[in-house]
């Protein structure tokens, strides 16, 4: 009986181990070291940033310059920021305004392009591969990186030259890796702000803006030769919500404005009112076929899309049925296409998508699409040669039919896309809806955006003057 | 008239023998304490070359036995050697010698080295038996007479155990009892050896031939002194030890696999790859251009019917005085082409609003693939007495990969108008891993003092993986209709991206582990104490730079047409990061991990009937990274975790019967994190970022088990096990998202999972018949954070409870058996049944993907040829089973413009169909 109690006793401290409880450590993981932001007060800007940039001087980055989150780093008009190293970025945690103005603008460009427009803005029919525009080569700065922390992102009158390239080897920002394309502007706060205004976009390596969720307003800017073989000028994802109106967008890789509803960026679905555009000759470099349509609705986004005029767009509206677009809230019309070529006139309502033909449309779907309006099919192909050099918008300066190749024609130029008289754009518009306005929380005078409503006339250049102002 | 005719050749053939005018000895050899047969035992007669071999059921017959007196000998592991005279008068008769077998004292029974064979079914068995805790062990002579050439393919045959497979249909990962790979370790005689995967700890199980083990052991509770982050359990492979009797073994054969046969093989020359990277070259931050990469690795060429290679090469023997000094070395080689053709329907990132499952992309691919095994590996011991020994042993394991992948995926998104229509990407990739696991051991066992050993092992292994320069290029068409309705293609253009990665990992090892024990009497009965320890400072580093080459636009700003050749002169580079090689990345970093654990363990066998095995360990944990981002800048470019987990368990044993045992064990375990799994790197995806976790926990789980076992005779064995496991912070992936940012998939803590399961094993023999079988039900549950894509277009959160990946609530397998000992012919079908099983979480809710039971039928059959050749064959995957995954929501895809092919059900989405085809093996073996 001892003995097994004994040997009970010695079973029960082999069981009791049980009892035990793990403890456990604390971990340690590195933090960056933090900057305060400093004052500017030097005219070259490096490290972290904030404060005033001031009217008319010159200013040089040659690093990527961080505005930490909270600070504000402001532009007053006059501004230039010149790069000194394709390296130099605006890393933009905290917010950064730009607040140029119509006689006297801003400038953010390499110091080169800068003093030597000529060598670097071609403005005649160029080969993409020695055009600075274009190549990498012509990548003079990294472009505006908005932080996940970013309220405030507001440019006005404001040249954004030359930027993109590829993501730091050192210190890619935030949402990249190395070596990936870098977007001129990339945002990516769903409760932020990001107004673009009035100003120009020369170049670029991809998108000119990628918004992963934001409340937007992209009005009145010009685009030029936007992304070498990959890229939209203005390309909203989920979460993000505004008007992309009065654009002038030329010459594009894909597409012009896109919406998609892809991404998991917010509580949000992406609702993009793109209105009173101009998009001329988009779409030709993408590697990918049918990818870059000019004015696009894809996967489960919405929005309201009229009077705008796509000129020799490869690819012309587009909503896309697979992954399907919101269908039941995309409301366009009034939109005028005009095509030098069989393939563009027949691209106008792109066959195998769902862009539904609108009576008010330029030219009127009876006219050329099959069956239209009793019963015909969505995305059909379909040949309407007659329409060639059809309904020609009749810009101040723009040569229709284009002379030589139509997708070199990727620059504004001398061009003017002012309306002549006798177009017809003038008072082919809709006008009973209204911007989204997005952007309406930011009130203040110096900040807050400019909406332009819609037009009677067609195009970023109503005859009112109420539109594009470049 | 059947009956008649076999009637006939028997008489014929008992004429032969009667003919031959000697006598034939039979006999039975038992167990001398419960009167289990012994199989496979030898009974030699002394002085001359005449043996007999028992059967399954312990019976053994010697033919031609001249006129004379002999003595027989049996030896056999484990018992002591017993010997008997016979006196032969009658040539014609027959005599009868029984053998009743002591067994060696209990306590010793590990140190004998008899002459038995350990690569026996029997040694296996009765490992089995006596084991300390619950483990199911496969002799070499099992593995041998398997179908499968890999220890990937040999784990499906072990009750409880499931496999994870590669794209090509091969077995990699073991998943033991529903705990996939991350929950398990690989040992080797005892020592874990680290892997060649780049961000995790688990070792690709087909590394290894199957020829070159003594056994396999799949441990499902541990004891105190082994390591403890084995959740579902641990796979020891046990090498082949110096044989006593010098022995040299070798295996010559060949095979096909029947899909290419039909197909015929395309690959790439793996002599056109460039092993080292630009930057290798010319140094970190180097710009490339084009032309500092080849383009010949896409020069594929077409072989009609590849034949497989396996080469497998063994010599041992004991030398010196009193066999001091043991030696063996074993080579294998394996060269084996395979094949698979897959058709996956890629499910959109997102869904369809009210989370139904969307399709942007389908794929039809072939596989070529051609897998090179290289294993050798030796071992040395040196007896200097019966107290102390030395042994060193070396292994190094390799396998190079060669794999071409021929994709066609036409998009569903993008100008489809119906079948046959849409932009259509043809997609080339070639690649080339070459893996290695290199572990040397020096141990030492020393009898101190009476009842006190000592055993050390200092180990250093290193796993290494290189992939150089993994590249895929694509082009893209348009195939259409004009408005006639007539096909329209356009020429195909290189498309972006074209990548070009070398990437490659290494993970060194040193351990020391030390273990004393010390054996008592208490009360009268067997106590033995033991304490050791074990640390390891392993150092992980990883390297991947990626060049992403963009084909050039024409002069007048539009894609060029496609010629067919790939030059350096139809590339650019987007900018200078993108030209150096995109170092920063999160797979690039180094990883340290030390280790300081020791217990203590007290064995207590009490009335001969009770075994108990108990103590507590307690490991100390320091994980630390370090990425290539300057901690300054990036956050978690650096970090340290440590922890300290105190880890009792107990294994208790009670012998119903000598045949019977009752076995009930608790052990608690842990689940370390990844490498990579910490790191914070966020990258954008297309649908969300994708990020490490800092801030991840280690996962903790208690483990109980209940075992019966039943050894009735030879081989039979019954098996009867429950298991539940409770898994504290176990690590998935699954997305984070609060709506106010963008939704991140990583790492993370949910909670508690649970784990319970049944499993029951059976083997029976009747005469040369024999079935095994064996039966695992599993319920596994966890609850994570998931995405709901609802009808208003927006993202929700939601919880659901799921089944771990890779976990089958059913899975069974089934062999039939026929051992003919006289004939030296040995035939086994082998059935496996794999329930249906999640393999890939979705982040969205209710549409992860299953893949459907699977019912896999091997055969295999091995025919002794004169005295020491083997004929064998295997086939496998007879049934040519396809490996089918659907997601299970109601089909929408049946018909319409977006028709899937292949769809035949309502209630689930088929999205991928894979076949691999029939394989056969012939060969010969040599053993002497």
């Amino acid at each position: 009986m001892k003995r097994k109690i004994y040997l009970g006793t010695l079973a029960l401290l082999v069981l009791s181990f049980s009892s035990c409880k793990k403890k456990s450590d604390d971990a340690s993981i590195s933090t960056p070291e933090y900057k305060v932001g400093q004052a500017v007060s030097s005219d070259t800007l490096s490290g972290s940033v904030k404060g005033t940039m001031l009217a008319n001087k010159t200013y040089y980055f040659a690093t990527p310059v961080t505005i930490n989150a909270g600070d504000t780093l402001v532009m007053q008009s006059g501004v230039k920021l010149l790069s000194l190293n394709p390296a130099a970025q605006l890393i933009v945690k905290g917010s950064f305004v730009s607040l140029g103005t119509q006689g006297n603008p801003n400038w953010i460009t390499g110091v080169d392009a800068y003093a030597h427009p000529a060598n670097y803005k071609l403005n005649t029919p160029q080969n993409p591969n020695t055009d600075p525009g274009l190549m990498p080569s012509g990548k003079l700065w990294g472009g505006i990186q908005c932080d996940v922390t970013c309220p405030l992102l507001d440019l006005k009158w404001t040249h954004l030259d030359f930027a993109g390239g590829t993501a730091s080897s050192t210190n890619p920002p935030t949402g990249y890796t190395a070596g990936k394309d870098l977007f001129v502007i990339f945002f990516q706060n769903a409760n932020g702000n990001l107004i673009i205004e009035d100003s120009w976009f020369y170049g670029s390596t991809t998108d000119c803006a990628r918004i992963n969720g934001g409340k937007i307003h992209i009005m009145r800017n010009t685009a030029e030769k936007i992304a070498y073989n990959d890229g939209d000028a203005f390309n909203a994802k989920n979460a993000t919500v505004g008007d992309m109106a009065y654009n002038l967008i030329i010459g594009t890789a894909k597409g012009g404005t896109k919406a998609s509803n892809k991404g998991a960026y917010g509580s949000a679905q992406c609702n993009i009112n793109m209105y009173n555009n101009t998009y001329i000759s988009g779409g030709y470099r993408s590697v990918d076929p049918d990818r870059g349509a000019n004015v696009d609705y894809e996967e489960g986004a919405k929005g309201m899309s009229y009077n705008n005029i796509l000129v020799n767009s490869k690819t012309g509206f587009r909503i896309l049925e697979n992954v399907i677009a919101d269908t039941a809230h995309c409301f366009y019309g009034y939109n005028l296409n005009y095509g030098d070529s069989l393939a563009v006139v027949n691209s106008i309502y792109p066959p195998t998508h769902i862009t539904k033909p609108n009576a008010h449309d330029i030219p009127n779907p009876a006219t050329f699409y099959p069956g239209y309006p009793n019963s015909y099919t969505l995305g059909e192909t379909y040949n309407a040669p007659a329409l060639i050099g059809q309904n020609n918008p009749k810009f101040v300066n723009f040569p229709l039919p284009v002379t030589g190749v139509m997708s070199l024609y990727n620059y504004v130029g001398s061009y003017n896309f002012h309306l002549s008289s006798g177009s017809p754009a003038i008072g082919a518009g809709f006008t009973g809806f209204a911007p989204l306005n997005a952007t309406q929380g930011i009130t203040d005078p110096y900040l807050k955006a400019t909406v332009t409503l819609p037009n009677v006339d067609l195009g970023a250049y109503p005859t009112d003057g109420s539109g594009n102002q470049h | 008239m059947h009956f008649h005719i076999i009637r006939y050749i028997s008489i014929a053939l008992l004429l032969t023998i009667y003919t031959s005018q000697a006598a034939t000895i039979r006999g039975h050899i038992k167990d001398a304490q419960n009167g289990d047969p012994l199989i496979e035992a030898t009974v030699i007669m002394k002085g001359t070359d005449i043996s007999g071999i028992t059967n399954l059921e312990g019976h053994f017959t010697i033919k031609d036995v001249p006129v004379g007196e002999y003595t027989l000998t049996v030896n056999y592991l484990g018992y002591l050697q017993q010997e008997q005279t016979i006196s032969i008068t009658d040539a014609n008769a027959h005599y009868m010698v029984n053998f009743s077998m002591p067994e060696e004292s209990k306590i010793i029974t590990v140190e004998v080295v008899g002459t038995a064979d350990r690569e026996s079914a029997k040694y296996a068995l009765n490992l089995e038996k006596n084991a300390d805790n619950i483990s199911n062990v496969l002799s070499a002579k099992t593995i041998q007479l398997l179908p499968d050439i890999t220890i990937a393919s040999v784990l499906q045959r072990v009750s409880g155990v499931s496999l994870e497979r590669t794209s090509t249909g091969d077995a990699r990962y073991a998943i033991i009892r529903g705990m996939d790979q991350r929950y398990n370790y690989t040992l080797v005689n005892g020592i874990k050896i680290p892997s060649p995967d780049n961000k995790y700890r688990y070792v690709p199980m087909d590394m290894f031939p199957a020829d070159i083990i003594e056994r396999l052991e799949v441990i499902k509770s541990l004891t105190p002194n082994m390591e403890a982050d084995a959740i579902g359990g641990a796979m020891n492979l046990v090498m082949k030890d110096a044989p006593d009797k010098f022995t040299v073994t070798a295996n010559l054969g060949t095979g096909a696999s029947k899909l290419l046969a039909d197909r015929g093989y395309t690959n790439f020359d793996k002599k056109t790859i460039s092993l080292q990277s630009p930057s290798d070259i010319h140094g970190s931050g180097y710009i490339a251009t084009p032309y500092d990469f080849t383009y010949k690795n896409f020069d594929y060429s077409t072989r009609k019917l590849p034949l497989n290679g396996i080469l497998g090469f063994s010599v041992g023997g004991r030398f010196l005085k009193d066999k001091k000094l043991g030696v063996i070395v074993a080579t294998s080689y394996q060269n084996v082409y395979k094949g698979a053709n897959s058709t996956w329907f890629k499910p959109s990132n997102k869904p369809n609003p009210g989370n139904t499952p969307a399709f942007e992309d389908m794929y039809i691919r072939q596989y070529n693939t051609n897998q090179t095994r290289y294993a050798i590996h030796n071992k040395i011991d040196y007896k200097f007495n019966a107290r102390h020994k030395l042994s060193l042993y070396n292994m190094y394991m390799k396998m190079d990969e060669v794999q071409y992948r021929h994709t066609i995926d036409t998009s569903l998104s993008i100008g489809r108008s119906g079948t046959g229509t849409g932009n259509t990407y043809i997609l080339d990739r070639s690649r080339m891993q070459n893996q290695s696991i290199y572990n040397t051991t020096l141990q030492g066992d020393h009898i101190l003092f009476e009842q006190f050993k000592l055993n050390w092992s200092g180990v250093y292994s290193i796993a290494k993986s290189i992939t150089p320069d993994w590249s895929e290029y694509q082009t893209v068409h348009v195939v259409g209709k004009d408005s006639a309705g007539n096909q329209t293609t356009t020429p195909p253009v290189l498309n972006i991206p074209f990548y070009r990665i070398w990437t490659r990992n290494t993970d060194r090892d040193w351990a020391g582990y030390i273990n004393l024990s010390y054996h008592l009497k208490v009360m009268g009965q067997d106590v033995t104490l033991s304490t050791g320890g074990l640390y390891r400072d392993k150092l992980r580093q990883n390297y991947y730079n990626e060049w992403d080459l963009i084909p050039k636009t024409s002069s007048i700003g539009q894609p060029v047409p496609f010629n067919g050749q790939l030059s350096p002169d139809q590339f650019q580079f987007n900018g200078t990061s993108a030209a150096q090689g995109g170092i920063v990345n999160p797979l690039t970093y180094t990883a340290t991990e030390k280790i300081l654990a020791y217990y203590i363990q007290a064995k207590i066998i009490a009335f001969s009937r009770l075994e108990i095995i108990g103590g507590t360990r307690v490991e100390n944990t320091t994980q630390t990274w370090q990425t290539i981002q300057d901690p300054k800048l990036a956050y978690g470019a650096k970090g340290t975790v440590p922890y300290t987990d105190i880890l009792p368990s107990v294994n208790v044993k009670y012998r119903l019967t000598e045949k019977q045992n009752l076995r009930a064990s608790y052990y608690a375990a842990i689940n370390r994190p990844g490498f990579g799994e910490y790191i914070p790197f966020t990258i954008n995806d297309d649908n969300y970022s994708l990020s490490g976790n800092p801030n991840l926990k280690h996962a903790t789980s208690n483990n109980y088990d209940v075992r019966y076992e039943y050894f009735p005779k030879g081989l039979d064995q019954l098996l009867v096990g429950v298991f539940y496991k409770n898994i504290y912070n176990p690590i998935e992936s699954a997305v984070n998202f609060t709506g106010t940012s963008s939704a991140t998939l990583r790492p993370d803590n949910f909670g508690t999972a649970t784990n319970y399961g049944l499993e029951l094993a059976l083997v029976k023999y009747v005469g040369k018949f024999g079935v095994s079988g064996n039966y695992t039900h599993t319920n596994s549950s966890i609850t994570t954070d998931k995405l709901y894509y609802n009808t208003s277009y927006n993202l929700e959160t939601r919880s659901q409870t799921r089944p771990l990946q890779g976990q089958s609530a059913n899975i069974g397998n089934l062999s039939l058996l026929y051992k003919d000992k006289k004939l030296g012919l040995d035939l086994q079908l082998a059935f496996v049944y794999t329930g249906r099983k999640i393999v890939f979480v979705s982040p969205y809710q209710d549409l992860d993907y299953w893949q459907r039971a699977t019912s896999q039928l091997d055969f295999s059959v091995e025919k002794r040829l004169f005295k020491y050749f083997t004929l064998y064959c295997k086939v496998n995957n007879i049934l040519n089973t396809p490996v089918i995954v659907d997601i299970l929501q109601p089909n929408i895809y049946k018909t319409g413009k977006f028709a899937l092919s292949d769809q035949s059900s309502d209630s689930k989405v088929t999205v991928q169909k894979d076949y691999y085809g029939q394989s056969f093996i012939a060969g010969l073996r040599f053993k002497l």
